[in-house]
């Protein structure tokens, strides 16, 4: 752990920076069709309760990371090796956001640059940023917070005035009944980003007044999933059901339909600048849980030392996880339903359960 | 104890100084039969020749009393007569140290020595000499008193006295470098100021180890929190109104004895946009200014970065029209958008560069032909686009925008990289610079403040006077700059104001 303590304000702007991260370009929840948005809202609800289980975890261990109360829940024979494989998770979600992130920009505006550079540039700022620390990513967090509202604001409100949004497209509700509804929460949009907040597990020892801290997390978690929901709903009411689905990033399209007077046009700068920053925020989160898990399982005096290895081993695992975008989406569908699944829901639970069994036994001699 | 025989006295003060002639003894003899042999020495031009010679005329010379002559038979009588008698100048002392002497005759004082006894009386005479105080030269105002600072202490910490008449404004003062002896003082407001602050202060002048001190700007760079930033994390002044403004917000002063500019510390980011003018124009027309200051703060930094981008990545993003204008102007021209920006921007460099060290008297010549002849001509030879003298324009003047120059000269340097960024990664690349340049602002503390507060750690409580100039009215509460005692160094009191 590093001596540094982050408030309240910086863990939510973290929270919300990293719950927009890739989720609002990608296409979240489109597979229920039009109605994205509610599959968005039910995932809202699963992932609230979800947080709801981390933060009772943390209560019971206020100083402690995820990494070391799975040692103190489970023993060091299974808690230690647990650990260990968070830290590759973490270390796999950081590549995969990376990942999501180049492809992107390359398919967006970058198209003659190498991946490899782009990931660069991403992984070195994010080496810097966490190797000054928790409390500079958390402070740097509270500005782009503030530009990420503004880009937001003014990205509906140039999508508004230029007329293109038609609220018909979103009718009916329901059309084809719950199923796909719920079946797409399942599969996607309660894993994706929500089930991700685990790593959040690794940052709640940082906070400086935790009831206060926790209550404006779940505030934030909850603003963070409307606004997913109202951009999902505001992307089909733009572009129709059909394009919608079939763009890998509809928000990107979306956006650049804005035309006012002909003076005004192609917005999409708004969007790769909003994917930048959540996607900045999002990797070094993720980054920042690996560096912090392997810094407290192998008992590393400093965490500034393994900053730069792990960014490298992020760098490599970014570029060689899939051949291409399409695969990489592929391969994306099935670790949201296996591995996040298994270390965001199913190991939480477990221990949740295992260390109120611990209570209780203590409890009654 | 010096030496007792005023002889050996006066040879260790001569061999001391090598012999040099501007050393000046007269002896002199106080009554008669035996009397006292003494000898006043001081430095030729540090004090005030005529006050010592109507000093001696007047007070040393004169025949002793009948009183006077029966205490001058006592065990140190004499330098108790000569103590009261110098007396009538002010500020004479008795002292047996001859460091303090010598430090005491190289500050203009004058050293009287007595034969027979083992202490010397020190009295301030030193001449006070030094420009008057003039209109401030790199902090102009409108509307707002128009001193500055001078090169004389003794003048500037007056000049802030006079605005402040509160015997709580205190002062403590330091020489510093082994063999330059400055004058440094500190002042603050006691009660206001946080006194670990001040401590904080105190103990890094005193671990200063240097030989010499030219400059504020020597001390400035001494006492920062980091060496490798290009961002000032220790503000300066040259005018009296901003500094006692500053002292007032429990800032320290420090006032270096040759310079005009004096240091100011702790400080931060949005410091460098605010003058004092702000507060003497209407509070809304204050709050106007600074938008200004802060939007020309960004189109320094990054004007001639987006345009890269926009033209060489982002076509799409201008207008058509704008856009076929601007590659009709670019068909003949044989740069990439990047050299042609830096091109121009190191032709603004050396302009700005030969403006400032050309004597007045030609200055006028440079920018006429810089920025009227080479810009248009650069045009019309087909060298660079008419778009980018535009650019590069509006840069430069925008860098001006900004009253810190200190953050001003930063931006200036940050802005090539920021070229670099844009030509190879377009808008990602500057994002990405954005994100770096915002993360090490947010790493940077003056005197343990964050460079960035209030913005981050976010307070709302202290938005009041920052971008926005509410008005004095409603400003009741002293702005919490220094984040209050116990935070100079530690974090402990800080989370009180975070959110």
């Amino acid at each position: 752990m590093e001596k540094a303590k982050i408030s309240p304000g910086q863990l939510a702007a973290l929270i919300f920076l990293f719950e927009m991260g890739t989720a609002l370009v990608v296409s979240l929840g489109l597979k229920a069709e039009k109605d994205a948005w509610l599959a968005i809202l039910l995932g809202l609800a699963g992932g609230m309760g979800l947080f709801g289980v981390y933060v009772s975890l943390y209560r019971q261990f206020p100083d402690h990371p995820l990494t070391s109360y799975v040692r103190i829940i489970l023993g060091r024979w299974i808690g230690w090796p647990l650990g260990l494989l968070y830290v590759l998770f973490f270390i796999y979600g950081a590549a995969r956001d990376l990942r999501d992130g180049a492809d992107l920009l390359i398919s967006s505006v970058l198209d003659q640059t190498p991946m490899i550079a782009v990931s660069s540039i991403m992984i070195l700022t994010t080496g810097y940023v966490l190797h000054k620390g928790i409390e500079v990513l958390a402070r740097t967090a509270q500005i782009y917070f503030a530009v990420l509202i503004i880009l937001g604001v003014l990205s509906n409100f140039l999508l508004a005035v230029s007329g293109v949004i038609d609220i018909d497209r979103l009718l009916p509700v329901l059309e084809k009944g719950w199923s796909p509804v719920i079946r797409t929460t399942l599969t996607q949009s309660f894993e994706f980003p929500f089930a991700e907040m685990i790593c959040f597990t690794m940052l709640l020892p940082y906070l400086n007044r935790p009831a206060k801290g926790i209550k404006l997390g779940m505030m934030t978690l909850l603003a963070g999933g409307l606004v997913l929901s109202f951009s999902s709903a505001m992307d089909i009411a733009v572009l129709g059901v059909d394009i919608a689905g079939r763009a890998t990033f509809p928000l990107l399209m979306a956006v650049s339909l804005v035309n006012i007077k002909e003076f005004i046009q192609r917005m999409d700068v708004l969007v790769v600048m909003t994917l930048i920053i959540g996607d900045f925020f999002k990797v070094a989160v993720f980054y920042y849980a690996a560096v912090q898990g392997a810094t407290d399982i192998f008992r590393i005096r400093d965490h500034r030392r393994l900053v730069y290895p792990i960014g490298l081993i992020i760098l490599f695992i970014s570029a060689i996880i899939a051949a291409n975008f399409s695969e990489h989406i592929e391969e994306g569908n099935f670790a949201l339903m296996t591995v996040f699944l298994l270390f965001g829901v199913v190991i939480p639970i477990v221990l949740w359960g295992a260390a109120w069994i611990r209570k209780a036994l203590r409890q009654s001699p | 104890m010096l030496q007792l025989d005023i002889g050996d006295a006066l040879d260790y003060v001569k061999q001391s100084f090598g012999g040099s002639p501007d050393v000046i003894v007269r002896i002199l003899q106080l009554g008669s039969h035996p009397g006292v042999r003494m000898a006043v020495v001081h430095i030729d031009g540090l004090t005030d020749k005529g006050k010592i010679n109507e000093f001696v005329a007047q007070s040393l010379l004169l025949a002793p009393s009948e009183e006077e002559l029966r205490s001058m038979d006592n065990q140190g009588g004499v330098l108790e007569v000569v103590l009261k008698r110098t007396s009538t100048v002010g500020d004479a002392k008795a002292c047996g140290d001859w460091n303090f002497i010598m430090h005491a005759l190289l500050s203009g004082d004058i050293v009287i020595l007595l034969d027979g006894s083992g202490e010397a009386i020190v009295a301030d005479l030193r001449k006070f000499e030094g420009r008057a105080v003039a209109e401030p030269t790199t902090e102009v105002t409108v509307r707002g008193p128009k001193d500055s600072f001078i090169e004389s202490i003794d003048a500037n910490i007056a000049l802030v006295r006079r605005r402040l008449k509160s015997v709580n404004l205190w002062l403590e003062t330091f020489a510093i470098g082994r063999i330059s002896k400055t004058d440094v003082a500190i002042l603050y407001i006691h009660g206001v100021a946080d006194n670990l602050l001040v401590q904080e202060v105190r103990n890094r002048l005193t671990d200063i180890k240097i030989e010499a001190i030219q400059g504020s700007g020597n001390i400035e760079e001494l006492i920062r929190d980091q060496t490798f930033t290009p961002f000032p994390t220790v503000f300066n002044t040259e005018r009296p109104d901003m500094a006692v403004a500053n002292l007032l917000e429990g800032r320290v002063a420090v006032i270096v004895d040759g310079t005009p500019f004096i240091l100011i510390a702790p400080t931060n980011f949005s410091q460098f946009f605010k003058t004092t003018e702000d507060y003497y124009q209407r509070f809304d027309f204050g709050f106007f200014m600074r938008i200004i200051r802060y939007f020309s703060f960004f189109v320094t930094l990054l004007l001639p970065s987006s345009y890269i981008a926009l033209t060489t990545f982002h076509h799409e993003m201008i207008p058509t029209v704008l856009v076929i204008n601007l590659l009709a102007q670019r068909e003949g021209i044989p740069f990439p958008a990047f050299f042609e920006a830096m091109l121009m921007e190191a032709a603004f460099e050396i302009m700005r560069e030969a403006g400032v060290r050309m004597p007045r008297a030609v200055g006028q010549a440079v920018s006429i032909v810089g920025a009227i002849v080479l810009g248009s001509a650069a045009v019309e030879a087909g060298v660079v686009t008419a778009m980018m003298v535009i650019i590069v324009s509006l840069t430069g003047i925008a860098s001006f925008a900004t009253p810190g120059i200190a953050l001003s000269n930063a931006v200036r340097m940050i802005r090539f990289p920021m070229m670099l960024l844009a030509s190879t990664f377009g808008f990602y690349g500057l994002m990405m610079g954005m994100i770096f340049l915002v993360a090490h602002m947010t790493s940077l503390k003056s005197f343990g403040v964050p460079y960035l507060y209030p913005f981050s750690p976010y307070d709302p409580w202290r938005q009041k006077d920052t971008i926005w100039r509410s008005p004095l009215k409603t400003a009741r509460t002293r702005p919490d700059l220094t984040m209050k005692q116990g935070t100079a160094r530690g974090d402990s009191e800080r989370e009180r104001h975070e959110t």
